[in-house]
């Protein structure tokens, strides 16, 4: 079976349909107002560190630090934490550490449970195979609601 | 006047004659005008090259050295020298100035090696030192015992060893290298997909797809350490702030 990073890669594109399912390799919304985005851990693997990186096109606050590219990882970050993102772009994406940072290689994919305008479920696959199962799942929340 | 009036009568001899003459005539002329050195002529042994002033000196002063030759050849055979009748102050001084060019002075005695006697030197006064020793010149401490660099390991590399092995001369393997053996390391695993084993097993880097932007990202090894990585500028707001300075 090939690896989902591999179709991505080869058929160029964001998002797949894999046994039924559609799989992502990046979730991206577009935040009409400034939002407050909660990000809550819901699962984790024990296997290896897992992570969730939110990249915006303006930028992004979470307590005292400001960037336009933020990781949370799970043995860094706490299972709550609310980024406050200004309007524009807001991408998605699963991160898992092996030796090194890794990710949108293998049988990594998100695959994407809307729950209502006000949040969202991601359940993401790290690139170790086999990629059906559950590394990360993580509950996205917006204030206000996505329009 | 034609060539018959000059080969008639006595006028032959006068025309055998002149023809002699001014051929002789133009000779001597082609000679004087093709030979450069119309001096006196020197064997090469006596001959001097500079200025008229100088192989005028050169000249004085040889000659000066025959009259000392002469004269103290003559002085030690006959007790006097016969050149008296000829002798004068100027010739005199040139004679003691070639004696003191030929005469080498009197050799100097060998200088005897002193041998410099040995000091005390004053003890250390750890107190007045501009720097703290113990900063300096840190203590061994058994709980922190300093780490030893294993010496890299030379011969041929295989899969599976050192990325920065050393070749059997002892040579440092090039950047280029130790990538290519980094990725074969790593082709077994994998997390890198099916694609990029394939790549990595050749010895090429991984690549994966950046949705953002749609670009191939193509994975770096560092240098030193032989690890690889992603480019990425994620900053991790919850890192420690050692890490974060990092």
């Amino acid at each position: 079976m090939t690896a989902s990073a591999d179709r991505f890669t080869a058929e160029e594109v964001d998002e797949l349909e894999i046994d039924g399912q559609l799989v992502h390799s990046v979730i991206t919304l577009d935040l009409a107002h400034t939002t407050t985005v909660s990000v809550t851990r819901r699962l984790t693997s024990p296997h290896r560190t897992q992570g969730v990186v939110l990249d915006s096109s303006d930028r992004l606050l979470v307590g005292g630090v400001s960037s336009t590219r933020l990781v949370l990882w799970s043995d860094t970050a706490p299972e709550y934490v609310e980024v406050e993102a200004l309007p524009g772009r807001l991408s998605v994406w699963n991160v898992w550490r092996d030796e090194i940072d890794q990710a949108w290689i293998g049988w990594s994919g998100i695959r994407l449970i809307p729950v209502d305008e006000a949040g969202l479920i991601l359940r993401c696959s790290d690139g170790h195979p086999p990629g059906d199962t559950v590394d990360i799942e993580l509950a996205l929340g917006f204030d206000p609601p996505l329009g | 006047m034609d060539l018959d009036s000059l080969l008639s009568g006595d006028r032959v001899v006068y025309t055998f004659i002149m023809a002699w003459v001014l051929s002789g005539l133009v000779w001597l002329t082609l000679d004087w005008l093709g030979n450069p050195n119309r001096g006196s002529f020197r064997p090469k042994g006596d001959q001097y090259f500079g200025t008229r002033r100088e192989r005028r000196g050169a000249r004085r002063l040889k000659r000066a050295e025959e009259d000392a030759a002469v004269r103290s050849t003559l002085r030690d055979a006959y007790g006097a020298s016969s050149l008296r009748v000829f002798w004068n102050k100027r010739r005199e001084a040139d004679v003691i100035d070639a004696d003191e060019m030929l005469v080498r002075g009197a050799p100097q005695p060998l200088r005897r090696r002193r041998w410099r006697r040995l000091s005390r030197i004053p003890e250390l006064d750890t107190q007045t030192l501009p720097l703290r020793l113990d900063v300096v010149l840190p203590t061994y401490d058994e709980a922190h015992p300093p780490a030893l660099a294993m010496p890299l390991a030379r011969g041929r590399w295989k899969t599976g060893g050192n990325p920065l092995m050393l070749n059997a001369k002892g040579g440092v393997p090039t950047a280029a290298t130790v990538r290519s053996r980094v990725w074969k390391n790593r082709a077994d695993e994998f997390v890198w997909g099916e694609a990029n084993q394939a790549r990595m097993h050749s010895g090429k880097p991984p690549r994966r797809r950046n949705p953002l932007d749609g670009r191939i990202e193509v994975a770096t090894v560092d240098r030193d350490s032989a690890t690889p990585n992603w480019r990425s500028v994620a900053v991790d707001p919850f890192a420690s702030e050692s890490a974060l300075e990092q």
